[in-house]
This record gives C-alpha cells, sequence and structure tokens, in this order.
C-alpha cells in the first residue's frame, strides 16, 4: 500500500467512514441487496463461503467414504460438440489493412527494383503487356500498392489519404482480376468483377442454419433439437442442445460420442475425434427424482477408489431405488467435421426433430441460459 | 506551491474513498467475465477504433478540407526548392558499445540502418495455426492431473563425480548415462506452450558445382531466392573428402533461414501447391527428426520447379541445373513426436515406422 | 569503369535497356562487340573447336548471373523523413505493436478458457462420474495420438484443410469432371462413407 493511500484510509478511520461498506462499490452493493435483501453482510459473507467452499469428502477420491446422507445419483451421458472449423481468413481489422498499405509502401522505397527482363523476354507481347500495365500503375511493379512510384521526385508522398481505398483486400483482388483479363473463364455464377471470388455464400444470404457453406469465417458447432418424449418439461424439448445420449455397457465416452452421433443423425459425416477425453461437461439437477434408464449407467457418486462398495450399491440399486436419478451429466467431446452432413432421413433412432449448425454467438440465443452457462467455455470465439 | 500541492492530494484522497471507483469483487468479477466470458468481438477491443481512418469521415462531403487536400500541391506550387535542413541524423555504421555518446536507434526506426518494413499481410497458414490447429493441439495433448497434484521429482540429470579422486573436486558435473548429450524435457502440453512453427531453413547441397563450374551455384541461388524471398547464404567445404570429390574451400551448398512472414508462405506454398503435386508420394518419413523437435526432408528439382515462382519462369532456368532442396521445419515443440503431430496438423502426410 | 563496360555488353548481348545513365555508353560498346565477334582475327574460336569444348556456357546462366548480381545503380534509398512524419510513423508503429499484443492476448485468453473447461471436465469425470473412474481412465488412454495415419492414430489429411481467403465460383472441391464451368462445392455434402 502506497503511504498516500495509507494516510487515506487513516483519514477515514478517523472519520468514521471505514465501515465494511465502504470496501463495496456501488454496484456490487446493489446486486448484494438485491440478492441478500433481509440479512446482514456479515451473513452474506459467511453464507458466500459456505457455497464457494469446495465439499472436499467430494473432491478427494482417497477421503473417507462413509457418509450417512445418501448421495445423489446422476445419468452419466456422452455429447458431441462436432464442429466445421473456419474455412475463410476472418475479416481483416481496418487498422490492419492500413497498416500493411503502409508497409508494403515503405517497402517500395527500400528494395532493389523488380528485375523484369528476368521474367519478360523483350519485344515479345508479354513483356509489351506488362509494360503498358505498369505504366497505368505508375511505374509500380507490385500490383498491391496502388497508383506509387517510389524512384520519382515524389516518392516521399506514400501516405494515402483519408478515403482511399487502395489496401483493401477486395480492391487489390478486383485489380489483379481485372489485370489478368481472364474472369469470365472463372466466373461461373458469381460476381464477375471479381471473378466469381467469394467470401459470402447463398446459404449466408438465406441464413440457411442447416447448410455446412454458412459463415465461412466462424466455427460452426452442430445442434440439435430433441423430439418431444411424453414426461418431459417444455423447457427441455424446446432448447437447442450439443447431441447427447446415454452411454451403454462399457463402452468409453469417444465410442459413446461416435455411436451417438451416427446413430441419430447418420453415418455420412466424415469426423475426427479430437482427443479422448471430454472438453467440457455439463451437470443438469432435475427438480424431482425421475426414473432414469437402466441401472448399469445409472452410477451414485461414490469414491473412485471404493469399488467395492461400489458393486455393492449397484447390486442393491434395483431395489433400493428403482432407478430414480436427479440429475444427468454430459460429458462433450471435441470432434471436427470434414467432409459430409448429418441428415435426419438417415438416422436410425429418428429422436431428433431438427439440427442446425450455428457459430458461438448463435448459440447464445438458441440454447437455454443455464445450458449457455455451462458449455460457452469450450467454444471457440473465431 | 507546497500548499497547493497538499490540498490538491487530499482532495485526491478524499474523492478516492467517498466514492469508490471499483471495489476488489467487481474487479474479480471482472477479470472472470473477460477471460470466461463470450467476449463476442474477439480480438477486437474498446481502444481501438472501429472504422478505418482511411474509410473517411462520413460528414466529409466533396466540398470538405478533408475531402479536397492534396499533399503535393504546395510542392509543386514552389518555386525554388526548400532550404535543406541543416540537421540530418545519421545512424552510427559500426556499434561503439553503450558509452560512446552516438548511439543507433533501435532497428525499428527509419533512420536506423536495421530498419527493414514490414510486415506485408498476415499469412493464412498463421491463421489456421491460431484458429484450428492450435486449440486442437492442446486438446489432444491434453495430460489430466488432478489439483494439487505434483509430479514426483526426478533425480539431477547431471551425475556428480564420486570418488577419491583429488581430480574429482570442483570438477563439472557429469553427462547423463549412454552419452554426453542432454535431451530436451518434454513438459505437459498446457495453454502457455502449445508448439508452433518457429523457422524453417532451406538447405541445397549442389553438387553440380564440385565440377561443373559456378554456374551451378547461381542458377540454385536465383531458384532458392525466387522461392524463399530472401538473399541465401553460401557454404564453402570445410574439409577434403575425395571421395564426394569435395574440396576445401569451395562453395558447396546454400541455406535460407525462413522466420515470420516469410517463413509462413513457403510453408503455404509448399503444403497446398508443390507437395500435391508431387507423383508418388508417400509422405515424409516418420522417423526423421533430430529428437528436438526439428523435422527435415527433402525435394527432388523436379518437384522443386513446380514451385509457382519458377514454374511461371521456367524458360529463364538451365532445367538440369534446378537443385534439389532439403527443408528443416524447426518447431518450439521438444520432442519429434509433438512436432510430427504439428506437421501433421498442418498438412504434411508422413509414413512409415514410428519412432518416438 | 570496367564492371559498367561489362553490364553495357552484357546488356547488348541479352538486349537489355540499361539505365538512363549508361545507355551511351552501352551504344559505344555494342558496336565495340559486333566488331570483335564478327574480326575473323580472333583466334579464340577457333581454339575452342580445335580442343573439343565447342558447348558455350548456357546463356540463361550468364543471364541468371547478371540478374543476381543486380546492377545497383537504382539501390535503396535511404528513407528520409520529415519531423511530422516521423512521429506519424512513430505512432504507426506504437499503435501496431499495441494492437499485436491485445490480439496475442486475446488468442491466450481463448486458449485459457477452452483449457480450463476441459480441465474442470476431466476432473468432474474422474471424481463426479461415480463408476470408479473407469470412464475416466478410458477417457486418459492416449493411444494413436502421436501416430500417424497409416498406423491407425494421429490426424488425417483431411483434416488440414488450410484457410483461404476467398471462394471460388468454378473449379475446385468435388467438381468432378465438368471442367472449368462446373459449380464449385465449398462442402463436400455428399461424402458417404463407403
Amino acid at each position: 500500500m502506497a503511504p498516500r493511500s495509507r494516510g487515506a484510509k487513516r483519514i477515514a478511520d478517523a472519520l468514521g467512514f471505514s465501515t465494511p461498506k465502504n470496501h463495496v462499490c456501488l454496484s456490487c452493493r446493489q446486486s448484494l441487496a438485491l440478492t441478500r435483501p433481509q440479512r446482514g453482510y456479515a451473513s452474506a459473507a459467511t453464507a458466500k463461503a459456505t457455497v464457494e467452499a469446495p465439499p472436499i469428502t467430494q473432491l478427494s477420491p482417497d477421503g473417507p467414504e462413509a457418509s450417512p446422507v445418501p448421495q445423489p445419483i446422476f445419468t452419466i451421458k456422452a455429447g458431441v460438440v462436432l464442429s466445421r472449423p473456419p474455412l475463410i481468413t476472418p475479416d481483416p481489422h481496418p487498422f490492419e489493412t492500413a497498416y500493411y498499405l503502409y508497409q508494403r509502401r515503405l517497402n517500395e522505397r527500400l528494395v532493389l527494383p523488380f528485375t523484369q527482363y528476368f521474367y519478360y523476354k523483350r519485344g515479345t507481347p508479354a513483356f509489351e503487356q506488362w509494360r503498358t500495365k505498369r505504366q497505368a500503375r505508375g511505374g509500380a511493379a507490385t500490383r498491391d500498392i496502388g497508383k506509387y512510384n517510389a524512384y520519382t521526385d515524389e516518392a516521399w508522398n506514400d501516405e494515402v489519404l483519408e478515403g482511399d481505398e487502395t489496401g483493401a483486400p477486395s480492391k487489390i483482388v478486383e485489380q489483379l482480376i481485372a489485370d489478368e483479363g481472364r474472369a469470365e473463364e472463372f466466373t461461373g455464377t458469381g460476381d464477375p468483377k471479381f471473378a466469381g471470388l467469394k467470401r459470402r455464400t447463398e446459404a449466408d444470404e438465406k441464413n440457411d442454419q442447416r447448410s455446412l457453406e454458412r459463415s465461412l469465417s466462424r466455427t460452426l458447432y452442430l445442434l440439435v433439437k430433441n423430439k418431444k418424449v411424453a414426461g418431459q418439461s417444455q423447457d427441455e424439448s424446446d432448447f437447442w442442445k450439443f447431441p447427447s445420449g446415454t452411454i451403454i455397457g462399457h463402452e468409453g465416452l469417444k465410442q459413446a460420442a461416435q455411436r451417438i452421433l451416427f446413430s441419430s443423425l447418420g453415418e455420412n459425416m466424415n469426423t475426427f475425434f479430437v482427443g479422448n477425453h471430454p472438453v467440457g461437461h455439463y451437470v443438469a439437477r432435475f427438480a424431482s427424482p425421475r426414473p432414469g434408464p437402466p441401472p448399469q449407467m445409472t452410477t451414485e457418486t461414490s469414491k473412485a477408489s471404493d469399488s467395492a462398495l461400489l458393486k455393492q450399491e449397484v447390486a442393491q440399486q434395483p431395489d433400493q431405488h428403482p432407478s430414480l436419478v436427479n440429475g444427468e451429466k454430459t460429458f462433450f467431446m471435441k470432434a471436427r467435421i470434414m467432409a459430409g452432413q448429418p441428415s435426419l432421413a438417415a438416422s436410425q433412432d429418428q429422436d431428433i426433430e431438427d439440427f442446425r449448425w450455428l457459430s458461438k454467438d448463435e448459440i447464445e440465443k438458441a440454447v437455454h441460459p443455464d445450458y449457455w452457462v455451462k458449455v460457452k467455455n469450450m467454444l471457440a470465439t473465431q | 506551491m507546497a500548499e497547493s500541492h497538499l490540498s490538491l492530494r487530499l482532495a485526491r484522497t478524499w474523492r478516492s474513498f467517498v466514492k469508490p471507483s471499483i471495489c476488489n469483487r467487481c474487479l474479480q468479477t471482472r477479470r472472470t467475465l473477460a477471460s470466461q466470458a463470450s467476449a463476442p468481438q474477439g480480438q477486437r477491443d474498446a481502444e481501438l477504433e472501429e472504422a478505418s481512418s482511411l474509410g473517411g469521415a462520413p460528414d466529409a462531403g466533396s466540398g470538405s478540407p478533408v475531402r479536397d487536400f492534396d499533399p503535393l500541391k504546395v510542392p509543386r506550387s514552389r518555386k525554388r526548392q526548400l532550404v535543406p535542413s541543416r540537421y540530418q541524423f545519421r545512424s552510427p555504421k559500426y556499434y561503439r558499445g553503450p558509452l560512446h555518446p552516438h548511439q543507433p536507434p533501435p532497428p525499428s526506426d527509419p533512420a536506423s540502418r536495421e530498419f527493414v518494413p514490414g510486415p506485408f499481410s498476415t499469412p493464412r497458414l498463421e491463421q489456421t495455426y491460431h484458429n484450428i490447429i492450435a486449440p486442437d493441439f492442446m486438446t489432444m495433448c491434453y495430460q489430466h492431473t488432478p489439483p494439487g497434484f505434483r509430479a514426483p521429482q526426478k533425480g539431477a540429470r547431471l551425475r556428480p563425480w564420486i570418488g577419491d579422486s583429488p581430480y574429482f573436486r570442483n570438477r563439472p558435473l557429469r553427462g547423463p548415462r549412454g552419452g554426453d548429450v542432454l535431451r530436451l524435457l518434454r513438459k505437459p502440453i498446457t495453454f502457455r506452450n502449445i508448439p508452433m512453427i518457429e523457422r524453417v531453413t532451406v538447405h541445397s547441397f549442389v553438387k553440380g558445382a564440385l565440377s561443373g563450374g559456378s554456374g551451378y551455384i547461381h542458377v540454385a541461388g536465383m531458384a532458392l531466392q525466387a522461392i524463399t524471398n530472401h538473399r541465401v547464404m553460401t557454404h564453402e567445404a570445410r574439409t577434403n573428402e575425395a571421395n564426394w570429390g569435395i574440396i576445401k574451400g569451395k562453395t558447396v551448398s546454400m541455406t535460407v533461414d525462413l522466420k515470420g512472414e516469410d517463413m509462413y508462405h513457403f510453408l503455404g506454398k509448399l503444403i497446398n501447391v508443390v507437395l500435391p503435386r508431387i507423383k508418388d508420394w508417400n509422405g515424409v518419413r516418420a522417423t526423421t527428426g533430430d529428437n528436438s523437435g526439428n523435422l527435415t526432408f527433402g525435394l527432388d528439382p523436379e518437384s522443386v520447379a513446380t514451385f509457382p515462382e519458377i514454374e511461371t519462369n521456367y524458360d529463364a532456368y538451365p532445367g538440369k541445373m534446378i537443385p534439389g532442396l532439403h527443408i528443416t521445419i524447426h518447431t518450439t515443440a521438444t520432442c519429434d513426436k509433438d512436432a510430427r503431430l504439428l506437421l501433421q496438423q498442418v498438412g504434411i502426410p508422413f509414413y512409415g515406422k514410428v519412432v518416438d | 569503369m570496367h564492371a559498367s563496360s561489362i553490364r553495357g555488353a552484357l546488356a547488348q548481348v541479352f538486349q537489355i535497356p540499361l539505365r538512363p545513365t549508361l545507355r551511351n555508353a552501352a551504344g559505344q560498346i555494342s558496336t565495340g562487340i559486333t566488331t570483335t565477334t564478327t574480326s575473323s582475327f580472333s583466334t579464340s574460336a577457333s581454339r575452342a573447336a580445335k580442343k573439343g569444348r565447342g558447348a558455350k556456357p548456357d546463356q540463361r546462366i550468364t543471364l541468371i548471373r547478371y540478374f543476381l548480381y543486380h546492377p545497383t545503380t537504382l539501390t535503396p534509398r535511404p528513407l528520409r523523413f520529415s519531423r511530422n512524419r516521423y512521429l506519424r510513423h512513430w505512432t504507426i508503429h506504437r499503435a501496431w505493436n499495441l494492437y499485436r499484443a491485445k490480439v496475442k492476448q486475446a488468442r491466450q485468453l481463448e486458449l485459457e478458457r477452452q483449457y480450463n473447461a476441459m480441465h474442470a471436465a476431466n476432473e468432474e469425470l474422474r471424481v463426479g462420474a461415480g463408476d470408479g473412474g473407469k470412464l475416466f481412465r478410458k477417457a486418459q488412454m492416449k493411444t494413436g495420438v502421436w501416430s500417424i495415419p497409416e498406423r491407425g492414430g494421429g490426424v488425417p489429411i483431411e483434416y488440414a484443410r488450410g484457410l483461404v481467403e476467398w471462394m471460388g465460383s468454378t473449379g475446385g472441391l468435388g467438381s468432378s469432371g465438368t471442367g472449368l464451368g462446373a459449380k464449385a462445392k465449398i462442402w463436400d455434402s455428399e461424402w458417404t462413407r463407403s
């Protein structure tokens, strides 16, 4: 603490300002008051501490097992975060564009001249064409710095003025295509000015969220909406989720994720599972215990080392609480799609109503807010 | 003077505790928000204007001074040249030590002799690395350690000299068993040490130069210069080698060291244009590497001729003199398997036996 | 003087115009060269023929030498900035460094975020899955991660589809046999597992 602020503290003490209130800023005070209006700050602090302190007996695998309170039972599910990596580069920041043009022009002032006779034989049509185009560019050999000649007396004037479009990538590409003069060979259905090159597709225009040709510069994630099952609340079926399902038998997470993906959305996807371990998880606690799937998948949260007890419990489970689960834990596997497309027609399970490919900020709007909080950290921003 | 200072200070402290700007709790939550939350803008930040200064001010019409400014108008209308400035700074030609009054400016200064402009673009391969490859590499190599886990301490790799000999006293430590080389240690991959491509060395041994004169050297140098955008460094043979016909002091090979933007452009050309067009090519042998994350492979002259810079201008090179290349990719990985995984992600295929 | 005359000679032979300063010299030399080559008194040609080394050095090599050691009449001009321009340059430089640092930090934070999510998930799997850590141990198997596709591991080559700046409308991925006019496929949606 700096001497000055120490002095300020002392003054504050003397003036009686030094209540605990003063350590909390206005916004925090309001939020605290909102959450716990009837309690004092001290009790709030203790409550917070109890919430934040990790339940050590649960977290440490070697701790004493015996806890008289029955542990909640969770269904373990495997999920797939299937993503299409971006296909085109992100849009450059305007500052980058301007900076690159500035540096290219500086470079033009400093480099050795272009050896044009090495590339164009003198007297050939190619050379004549090159020369006329070079003259049209003001004598510059490079085609990405606009009209600028570093060998004249006015070479000092290499900064572009406001509103100048010289350095914009689209402008440079347009110029190159005009230079080359072969645009119609490649245009197809696209823009002839850019010889059919594009960064936005029809899927972008139509906002076709089932298409993988949308949002080429973003990572797209596969989200599905499950068909309504009787007994499920409105909340769960209305929101989008990553494809997930329960684990069957002795399979690992990766096998389960593969099986779930291919059985529910068809096999015609060329995917690559990145790693064997989950990259994120989602824990849902039901408001009231529900009948879960067969007991081999529902297990009690117990200690890793204590397998004897586990077996015992599993053996007891069917008669003790006939497959009632308190919640579910979904572990998400990371996968990349490289070709193909999911299809609802080809699925075996027919449990999925619809699928979508969404980028991260679109996911936020599509999924349940609680779900979003749990999954957002494993998703790539770009 | 002192009075005013004091009062100012007091006022500042007063303000600071009457109206606390940000408390600790707030700071923490903000921190986590910044690091954990969506940050939908990604790399964008508040300090940087979203609009380019070159984009044009919205209110600047055709008659505004901003639009009509012509930097050449005044100099052109000048009848006589301006008087040159009396003071012209010249960077010293040699560095004469830190105590010399005439110090060279930093290399970023345009007045410096070492000033090099650049970068001129963001290479696509670099963006691919940051957007796709690095997160996936981190995921693939992730090793879970429970909180509080501490890896068991290993013994020192350099052994002391134990014995009665008086020569053992103060003697430098012994090397590891089985050789003198201290291998690099592989640390668990976290978000901080994801390997990336550091530099690429392109090397060409010009065999023809041993008997065929300097033409081979010059052609190879030109080809390498065209491919890599850098001047080559030539190397002379250090010893006589009768079997290979190498004569001491004769120029036999050349290298180019690529870093940064040039490196990424070179690798992009190599991976997307050259390697796919090699006929009956299995890939790079998976046993390549120097045990510290630097992998080498070769290209024959026919594939070097398919580099776009040479292909468009193939007639200018004597076809038989185009050199073959050895390309060494130096990565920041500390073992070959990580480097191989990285290069697989980048798009270089491997074949054959895998040795780790 | 000597070097420039050689350059002039070369320029004449390969029909390369010289820089303005050397143009006059080139004209003089060119006449000289033509006379020497046509002169019947020169013995060099006949001597070469006698020895059986008639192969002249490739013209292209000479040309490459010429361009490799570039004529330096128009070599780098020093950058001379006025004071205001210098200050502008300095500002741009600082702004760029700041920008790069921020981009780098954003990337680092992004990776850290994903890493922490992964760590939390694995910890939950280890402790909270309730199967005695069986799933966790299976998930931590690293078999084949550092292998190669040929040996049933590693990264498939289709994974390495790098970013591009533009997508074409013709040709490209998956357009089979219809040539240049074919509509390009950005994504191979019809891929089937065979």
